[in-house]
């Protein structure tokens, strides 16, 4: 019996060894890389010409771009001995995908490319200018007709793999363009559809000239195409990888045109990049760019410390802790996120707002609940009927103290010093920053518990009641702190908070089908006064995702603050933005608490990485971006 | 002997498609999939172009028996975050779970048997009282907070070891303690148990009588006659590792198979999530199989019973 005994355990121990010998060989790379790099990519031919944008919304009445004085072309770089060759070490909560198809580019995987380097866009959003810029794209304008866009592509600028993909044309363009949603109707990319309502398909008019047919230009046209949005959302891929790999390994082929070529990306662990010979447009000053996914913050905040990672994303209360020990902040990408409380459940609109039509009482709309208002609850009303919304039923006048009870508990000014280490901001009105000239005072929330209690009181709950809460802990631009703080805020005012938190994911499908009915923690990105905040929380029957309000009469505010952008009437625009703050303050469906700027940290032992030297992109899904720039501590 | 083996492996297949059937069902209750795609400029063209793509327009029970079909062919669907086969990100990520979890096993084992023998033998001495208290710590110490703290010393404080990620066997360390003490603790306390037992047999005092060294009476025959319950726990304890270390994949920023499920889980992508699922039900399965026959072997009793 010892002998099988030892035998077993000699198996055991085999199959261990053999284990490891079998994965000590195992880093296989996710994504096929390209072939070699190019030994030596052809210098920048034409001056390169860029093209003054402007931010926010262009619409029809709006004078096409004009083409800008040429930028100066990358100096060319000079032979790095192997010793000096540097790497930059990034710490992440995510790598990304490697996705090399427009059709796959499911938001916020479709910035990644472009924010690590590898892949470079028709246009961009020039970092400090704050103008649109020519990249891939050298010259574009309208045609006298307003029916064709027409981009006029850069020359000489090689696609990665050593010449084997050759040199980016009007036909790559076209491709990708095509692929993102112009004529694909299985396209996943998050401007897919944007795409497809605003053009034909695309076609080539010549080797360096790519043609968008315009079908409709919508207002949020400007949003999408040449502006911040699409500028980090489509990079421009290779037609001729499409063809000779087929759909399927097409989407892992890492062929960009990038300063940094991609030899490693796998998502989930780490991503390696080297600086591509002569790049075009800017040559890197770290040779490798490695990045790694650490999903646990605290392991990653040990990782900056021991000098493990150069620079990392993480939040803002950890930023702040390093700050205080010599680490370099960094908050060049100009994008906060408003932490914000929507009290779902209250679907009032009844009719639809572009088609007219009746909108059928949501499923998750339940008046019982005390947050909850039923404006059609009082003889007369009919829920078929928006004509006879009443926000004055004693059902909508109780359920808002309850929204102002809830919001009166909120003690903003600690959430912002204690939970953001006071690098954040108070919040006091959605789409309007309070250090903004046409923020008003009078949105400013007051902190009161007692009031609130008597609210409370006031609406028939004296004693408080039971509450759902929820917030997806997963979601990155979420401070999850702050959510939990404020239920413990609503706690000491006699609420019992339920708190749910949730993947993101699983909880999305009841705000697809109107399903979610309870007061939730959420975050909307703004860098200034924001004229198209509703596309976060825009309170319509409108398909598509929706936070759990339907509001008669927002829309109306979208449609003439657009309206009054595109006139450029500034004095109309603020009157708007008035009106509408005003609006949503007297119906309290939503509580902003503060403004999370979205920080970086890095090593000034390694690394230049203050807001002067390194400046990012302001990036729609926040994502750290512009590593060719940064530059190795002196 | 072949008919216990038939049994068991029955046992196992249908294990094997019970708990398919049970993860695939709910994994479709979190929600169709392409609610996490939607935007909000969405049309019902996409949403049934989606659906044949993917394969949801189908009955749920057809899109199971398919699933099925196709998963016993390796094919289990696409990844619907990565736009890659579910296999290949599985297969990505199966070394990385396997050294943590090899290298873990190892550890554990050559910790946590010898000291349980030191303990049994020495007891109420130092050796023993260490023994203890290890095994003690080992099972009341959660991973996630042992490993941050090991972190906080050995990283950031000593600056000894990296803080996380794969790479050379300095990574190794951190994580691979993090998993195996607890692991070792079970084992000290079984082994010194059944060492105890083991000492106060007849044929360990008639071995001490015939003048056989100390050594070899506690070694080669108390030892390994004591073997028998850590050997089983030890299987066991491996079949966990490889198949739930997410905790410590997490902390450690290790990139395994434990993590891939939480991803996928958190990103509803369904075909990852069951495949990831369907191969640590199917490592889990053929350890215990294979535990099971070992031990029928080790003790006919079993077998016959």
């Amino acid at each position: 019996m010892n002998k099988k005994l030892v035998l077993t355990m000699l198996g055991m121990f085999s199959m261990m060894a053999m284990f490891a010998i079998a994965c000590s060989s195992s880093d296989e790379e996710t994504a096929a890389p390209a072939a070699a790099p190019a030994a030596a990519a052809a210098p920048a031919e034409a001056a390169a010409t860029a093209v003054p944008g402007k931010r926010g919304k262009q619409g029809v009445n709006q004078t096409p771009p004009t083409p800008k004085p040429a930028a100066a072309p990358a100096p060319a770089a000079k032979e790095v001995p192997e010793a000096e060759k540097l790497t930059l070490t990034v710490g992440m909560k995510s790598v990304g995908v490697p996705l090399f198809r427009g059709q796959e580019g499911a938001y916020p995987r479709n910035r990644t490319h472009w924010t690590l380097g590898v892949g470079e866009t028709l246009t961009y959003w020039e970092p400090g200018t704050e103008t649109v810029t020519g990249m891939i794209a050298e010259t574009w304008e309208f045609t006298g007709d307003m029916e064709e866009f027409v981009f006029h592509i850069r020359k000489n600028v090689p696609f990665h793999g050593g010449g084997k993909w050759g040199n980016v044309s009007a036909e790559d363009a076209v491709y990708t363009y095509n692929d993102v949603g112009a004529d694909n109707p299985n396209t996943k990319h998050d401007n897919g559809t944007e795409v497809s309502q605003t053009y034909e398909k695309w076609v080539v008019r010549d080797e360096y000239t790519a043609v968008a047919p315009i079908k409709t230009i919508r207002q949020t046209w400007g949003e999408w195409d040449i502006n911040r949005e699409n500028s980090s959302a489509n990079a421009i891929f290779s037609k001729k990888v499409f063809d000779e790999m087929g759909p399927e390994k097409s989407i892992t082929t890492m062929v960009g045109t990038g300063p940094y070529e991609a030899e490693k990306w796998k998502s989930g662990e780490e991503f390696i990049a080297h600086s591509v010979p002569n790049h075009w447009r800017i040559q890197p000053n770290f040779h490798t760019l490695h990045a790694i996914e650490v999903p646990e913050e605290t392991t990653l905040l040990a990782m900056v410390r021991n000098g493990q990672v150069d620079i990392a994303e993480m939040s803002v209360k950890n930023i702040g802790l390093l700050a205080g020990e010599g680490f370099t902040v960094n908050d060049s990408l100009g994008m906060a996120w408003t932490q914000v409380i929507f009290y779902a459940g209250n679907y009032w609109e009844r009719k639809h707002n572009e088609t007219g039509e009746v909108v059928p009482v949501q499923p998750g709309f339940n008046p019982e609940q005390p947050w909850v208002g039923d404006p059609y609850d009082y003889p007369g009303g009919d829920p078929a009927d928006q004509s006879t919304y009443n926000f004055e039923t004693e059902s909508m006048q109780n359920a808002l103290k309850v929204r102002q009870a809830l919001n009166m508990a909120i003690d903003r000014d600690s959430l912002n010093e204690v939970i953001f280490a006071g690098l954040g901001k108070r919040a006091d009105m959605m789409g309007v920053p309070n250090d903004n000239p046409i923020f008003k005072d009078r949105w400013i929330n007051e902190y009161n518990p007692e009031k609130a209690k008597e609210l409370l009181a006031a609406a028939g709950y004296p004693d408080g009641f039971t509450m759902p809460y929820f917030f997806p802990p997963d979601f990155g631009l979420v401070s999850p702190e702050a959510a939990e703080a404020v239920a413990n805020m609503w706690e000491n005012i006699g609420i019992d908070v339920e708190i749910e938190r949730t993947a993101y994911t699983t909880r999305r499908p009841t705000m697809i089908k109107r399903e979610i009915n309870l007061p939730w923690y959420w975050m909307s990105g703004i860098d200034e006064v924001d004229y198209d905040a509703e596309q976060t929380w825009l309170a319509t029957a409108h398909v598509g995702w929706q936070p759990g309000m339907q509001v008669p009469g927002l829309w109306q505010f979208r449609e003439a603050l657009h309206d009054a952008v595109d006139s450029g009437d500034r004095a109309e625009v603020e009157k708007i933005v008035d009106e509408r703050s005003d609006f949503l303050q007297e119906i309290m469906i939503m509580s902003p608490l503060a403004d999370m700027p979205k920080l970086a940290v890095a090593n000034p032992d390694t690394v230049k990485g203050d807001s002067k030297n390194w400046i990012m992109y302001t990036e729609h899904s926040g994502q750290l971006n512009n590593f060719e720039t940064i530059m190795p501590a002196d | 002997m072949l008919l216990f083996i038939a049994r068991r492996g029955l046992y196992t297949i249908f294990s094997l498609i019970a708990a398919t059937a049970i993860v695939f069902f709910l994994s479709r209750a979190q929600g169709d999939p392409r609610n996490v795609l939607i935007t909000g400029y969405f049309s019902q063209e996409i949403w049934d172009a989606w659906g044949v793509e993917m394969g949801l327009n189908k009955p749920l029970i057809v899109q199971y028996l398919i699933w099925l079909k196709n998963a016993l062919l390796g094919d289990f669907g696409t990844s619907i975050n990565a736009a890659r086969p579910a296999w290949d990100l599985i297969q990505d990520r199966i070394p990385a779970t396997l050294q943590l979890a090899g290298v873990s096993w190892a550890l554990s084992f050559l910790v946590g048997i010898p000291l349980g023998v030191v303990s049994a033998v020495n007891r109420a001495s130092f050796w023993d009282y260490f023994a203890r208290i290890f095994a003690l710590v080992g099972q009341a110490l959660p991973p996630f907070w042992l490993g941050l703290m090991l972190i906080l010393l050995f990283s950031v404080q000593l600056d000894l070891l990296p803080a996380g990620t794969r790479g050379g066997p300095a990574n190794y360390v951190l994580p691979c303690v993090t998993l195996a003490w607890t692991a070792a603790s079970g084992n000290v306390r079984l082994m010194r148990s059944s060492m105890l037992e083991v000492l106060d047999s007849e044929f360990v005092k008639l071995a001490k009588v015939k003048g056989a060294a100390h050594n070899r009476v506690v070694w080669k025959h108390a030892a390994r006659n004591a073997m028998i319950a850590p050997l089983t726990y030890s299987g066991l304890i491996l079949a966990a590792f490889m198949a739930g270390t997410v905790v410590t994949e997490t902390v450690f920023a290790w990139p395994g198979i434990g993590r891939l499920a939480v991803d996928s889980v958190m990103q509803t992508d369904f075909p990852v999530m069951t495949g990831v699922v369907l191969v640590l039900t199917a490592i889990y399965l053929l350890v215990a199989l294979a535990i099971d026959i070992l031990y029928a072997f080790v003790d006919p009793r079993i077998r016959i019973s």
